[in-house]
């Protein structure tokens, strides 16, 4: 997801999508196009940042002006692109694709894309270092107290970004999470929540088990480097990362589902702009082939949609995708896709120890109150239990067993 | 000619072939490598300063940024902190806001909006920024025309402490010093400076003011492949050389950097390389020139032993070798052609040799045929010469001198005592020849010569000639048998004697140790009128004589040649002293 990136078609026919680090992809992507016909050829592809990708996509979808014919998004940006009318629904939706990419590629019971890839978090470890301890978790608590038992001078136990979708495992064992558009529980405003967020900042504390968070933009090639140095027993990551950080170190790496783990993925979709979307759908078919999706697992971890690209790709692969059958998927409303815009401020500035945990999220859940109200939702408001309840907040499956 | 003219030119042929061509080659390689070089050069320095141009942009753009950040950070800190207090928090933020446009003179306008979207400070905010709504990326949008002048939008989130977003910063950035900028750069004649947005649209140029928004895009080939790269490269299309790069700090909407572009004329940009390269070749042919015609001369030099040889070739074909050649200068020439030459010169001279030895060989073998008969002759004849001589002689005694046989009877007798005269030296030529290599010494040369004008004094003086003598003493023996020496001397006293006649004269004989003192020199000079140089040669030859017929036999100086050839000496003739008369030397080995 981090490196996920818009792509638009902007000159004849099609276009394609890759990371905006990864050139490697950029080179593969390249590669399938040249395989197709001369008169198939002409495609102009457009990379943009992710971070900027859904505002940027949307206008131009919306302006019409330079519209793409084929875009990869994020899936949380679906459903506000298709309930805008902005995207064409798929001609053709296959029974071959997995459950979970199915799920991503639909709103309101309607297929609007071809999934190219599933992602989300899961744990990354060392075989030999998990060893000593219960495995895999079963509760974030199992798994900070394990990384506690793996943390010594020179070794961290566990590998966490100071990032919103991070901080998310971490919120819903708490029994809370992010704000659920249906009902209109932003979540994000309770003690469990408040609790949560102060037990994360708490891994990067001095007695925690995460290393120290790295200046801004080296995140992902200081736990790259951290991991393959055997100084970070396990590692919260996605599939996009795994290539980075197996190396040729196969056979000593292993890939374990992270409880209350988020699940995204990458999705084809043609803009209801789009001059040729019948051209669009056959290069999205071209890109997400069994053949191509396999070949695409092995080198860049991308997780097939497809039951027979899983079959024929690698064991990590394999393995990210049983991590991430149990995971759950943000809720399916337009308003998800932008909840990290002021959730990931909000973390960072409690790791930081710029603000506690309760003021932090109070601003947040101001925040995703003007959110909501943009879509015209009347927020719940939280409303704490009587003081003799004595349930909150809770520490169940959370508190690590003694060292 | 026509082998000098093969010979020079296909020398010349050959340091075309082998020179002059791989030259032309690599030298056309070379010049054309340097022009691309050079050309390389110019689109690396026209890079170059785009660069620094653009290092320049971006590094304004991206201060009047982190300086909208941090006041955005400071604002958002500051609001939060003092909730309460309205009235304190307005005029601390119209006071940053004064103090920010007093630092950063780019931002044209400068407000701040709500969360809601409502501005809260600061000029008015177009509504299609779409400040108010969710995301600001920080992001600058497309550019904007005010007043003719381009302005490019600017937004920063201000975020309190906590994390959360309390208002958003917009300003429009005056791109007009970009304009300035482009203006005030060194570039080559014919050379322009562009920038444009995303959309090809010109934001400034160094050549004038950018008058509306009309986008490039599709008109120019170097804005089309700018906004089409990620980085910056160069293009050469329609006569125009293009360099481009992105600006990083700016960005589209579609996420579509801008660029910055310079242009200059093909013929302008690459002047120095095309001027080089006309010098180059200029300069190239003339030393080519030179070094051929220094090959003509060099070619010419190399071959002229040859067409020497060739002359000398033709020269030997077509002479009489029976004869000394006349004497031709050495061919010089250094290495093979120089040993070459020498082979041949001795090879020409060893042909001479041999023509001559044949030649006097069949001369010697006529001549000896002639002298064994003419000494056949002689021996008959002489007999009965010697009985006429004695019978006249013995009639003419008791005859009165009136006697009127007298007359005939003494004739008889002097002309059968010349005719003995001649046999006898006939034969002497004849003995001459059969003894080649006298063995006795003669130890005293002075006393022949005084013998010889002592037997010949009575005889010649009554032809009016003289014989004086200036002899060099002492003098070493000489290897000559007495009689030979003797006749020699009296041979050539009377040579020199009958070259005086009917004048008369003195004949001087001189003798001297030679210079080397390996040889006895006698002269013999007379007051005649001297040997005609076309004589000289032949003077010696047998039965030559420049006398009257009947007065000489043309064997005395034969004899005197054979007789000092057998010595191992040599006799010569040249002109007399001071140029008057003959003057035979002899030339004697000493003993050692």
């Amino acid at each position: 997801m981090a490196n996920t990136a818009l792509t638009a078609l902007l000159a004849v026919l099609i276009c394609a999508a890759c990371g905006e680090t990864n050139a490697t992809e950029t080179e593969a992507l390249n590669d399938v196009l040249m395989t197709r016909p001369d008169e198939a050829r002409g495609v102009e592809t457009t990379l943009l940042t992710f971070s900027r990708g859904q505002t940027m996509l949307r206008r131009v979808l919306e302006s019409g002006v330079d519209c793409p014919d084929l875009a990869r998004i994020d899936a949380t940006w679906l459903p506000g692109l298709a309930r805008a009318g902005l995207l064409r629904v798929a001609p053709d939706p296959t029974h071959e694709l997995l459950p979970e990419a199915a799920e991503l590629a639909t709103d309101e019971g309607t297929l609007y894309a071809v999934p190219q890839s599933i992602d989300g978090l899961a744990l990354v470890f060392r075989k030999e270092a998990v060893s000593r301890i219960i495995w895999p978790p079963r509760t974030a608590g199992e798994l900070i107290a394990g990384a506690h038992r793996l943390t010594t001078d020179d070794t961290h136990g566990l590998g966490v970004r100071v990032d919103g979708y991070w901080f998310l495992p971490f919120l819903r064992a708490y029994g809370a999470d992010v704000l659920d558009a249906s009902t209109g529980e932003l979540g994000i405003d309770t003690p469990r929540a408040a609790a949560a967020l102060d037990r994360f900042a708490g891994l990067f504390a001095p007695d925690g088990v995460a290393p120290p968070p790295p200046p801004s933009g080296t995140a992902a090639q200081d736990e790259t480097q951290r991991f393959r140095s055997g100084k970070l027993a396990i590692l919260i990551n996605g599939p996009w990362a795994i290539t980075d950080l197996v190396g040729s170190d196969t056979g000593a790496i292993g890939v374990a589902p992270l409880p209350d783990a988020p699940r995204g993925g990458q999705l084809f979709v043609v803009p209801r702009c789009a001059r040729h979307p019948s051209e669009a759908w056959q290069l999205a078919g071209e890109l997400t082939a069994p053949r191509v999706q396999a070949d695409w697992a092995d080198r860049f971890g991308l997780v097939p949609t497809k039951r027979s690209s899983l079959e024929a790709a690698g064991p990590l692969a394999q393995s990210f995708y049983e991590a991430l059958r149990g995971a759950r998927p943000l809720p399916r409303h337009p308003a998800s896709a932008e909840l990290f815009d002021d959730l990931n401020p909000a973390v960072a500035a409690v790791v930081a120890g710029d603000a506690t945990a309760e003021e932090a999220l109070a601003g947040v859940a101001r925040a995703w109150t003007r959110l909501m109200k943009r879509y015209e939702i009347e927020v719940v408001p939280y409303v704490p239990p009587p003081a003799d309840a004595g349930i909150e907040p809770t520490d169940a499956g959370v508190e690590p067993s003694e060292p | 000619m026509s082998a000098r003219r093969t010979l020079t030119l296909r020398v010349l042929v050959v340091l075309a072939l082998a020179t002059i061509t791989p030259t032309l080659i690599v030298g056309a390689l070379a010049i054309r490598r340097a022009r691309a070089d050079l050309e390389r050069e110019v689109v690396r320095g026209n890079l170059a300063l785009i660069r620094a141009l653009g290092a320049h942009v971006d590094g304004t753009m991206q201060d009047a940024r982190r300086a909208l950040d941090l006041s955005a950070a400071a604002w958002a800190d500051q609001r939060t902190t003092n909730a309460a207090d309205t009235e304190f928090e307005r005029r601390t933020t119209e006071r940053l806001l004064r103090r920010l446009r007093r630092e950063v003179p780019l931002f044209a306008t400068l407000s701040i909006v709500g969360v809601d979207g409502d501005v809260l400070y600061g000029d008015p905010v177009a509504p299609d920024v779409g400040t108010g709504a969710h995301t600001f990326g920080g992001y600058v949008g497309d550019v904007v025309f005010v007043d003719g002048r381009p302005r490019v939008r600017v937004v920063a989130q201000a975020r309190s402490r906590t994390g959360e977003l309390v208002g958003v910063f917009v300003a429009q950035l005056d791109l007009q010093f970009v304009a300035s900028a482009l203006g005030q750069a060194r570039v080559g004649t014919g050379a322009r400076l562009l920038v444009v947005d995303g959309d090809g649209i010109p934001v400034a140029k160094s050549d004038g003011t950018v008058i509306g928004a009309t986008s490039l895009r599709g008109s120019n080939p170097a804005v089309d492949r700018a906004l089409a790269s990620a980085t910056e490269g160069n293009l050469e299309s329609g006569g125009v050389v293009a360099v481009y790069r992105n600006l990083s700090s700016y960005q589209s909407l579609r996420g579509i950097r801008w660029a910055i572009i310079m242009e200059q004329p093909t013929s302008e940009a690459y002047a120095l390389a095309r001027k080089t390269q006309r010098d180059t070749i200029i300069a190239g042919f003339a030393v080519l020139a030179v070094f051929l015609l220094i090959g003509f001369v060099l070619a010419s030099r190399i071959t002229r032993p040859l067409r020497q040889l060739a002359r000398r070739a033709d020269a030997i074909a077509g002479e009489d070798h029976s004869s000394e050649p006349p004497p031709e200068a050495p061919i010089d020439a250094p290495g093979e052609i120089g040993a070459l030459a020498q082979r041949f010169e001795e090879m020409a001279k060893r042909i001479g040799e041999r023509e001559q030895l044949r030649a006097a060989l069949a001369r010697g073998d006529r001549l000896a045929s002639v002298g064994t008969m003419a000494a056949s002759v002689a021996h008959e004849v002489n007999n009965p010469l010697t009985t006429v001589l004695g019978y006249a002689k013995l009639l003419l005694e008791g005859k009165e001198e009136d006697h009127p046989d007298r007359a005939g009877l003494e004739l008889i007798a002097e002309e059968s005592a010349r005719m003995k005269t001649i046999v006898g030296n006939m034969l002497d030529y004849s003995r001459s020849e059969k003894t080649p290599h006298p063995a006795m010494l003669v130890s005293d040369v002075n006393g022949v010569i005084e013998k010889t004008a002592t037997l010949l004094v009575p005889q010649i003086r009554q032809r009016k000639i003289a014989v004086e003598l200036d002899l060099g003493k002492p003098l070493p023996s000489v290897a000559a048998d007495h009689h030979a020496l003797q006749q020699v001397f009296v041979n050539l006293t009377q040579n020199a004697a009958d070259a005086m006649m009917p004048d008369g004269g003195v004949v001087t004989i001189s003798s001297r140790l030679a210079a080397g003192e390996i040889a006895v020199e006698v002269c013999f000079a007379d007051d005649g009128p001297g040997i005609p140089e076309a004589d000289r040669k032949r003077i010696f030859d047998p039965f030559f004589t420049t006398k009257e017929a009947g007065s000489g036999t043309g064997l005395g100086l034969a004899v005197v040649k054979h007789l000092v050839t057998s010595f191992g000496g040599t006799v010569g003739v040249e002109d007399g002293p001071d140029g008057r008369g003959a003057l035979f030397r002899v030339m004697i080995p000493i003993v050692e």
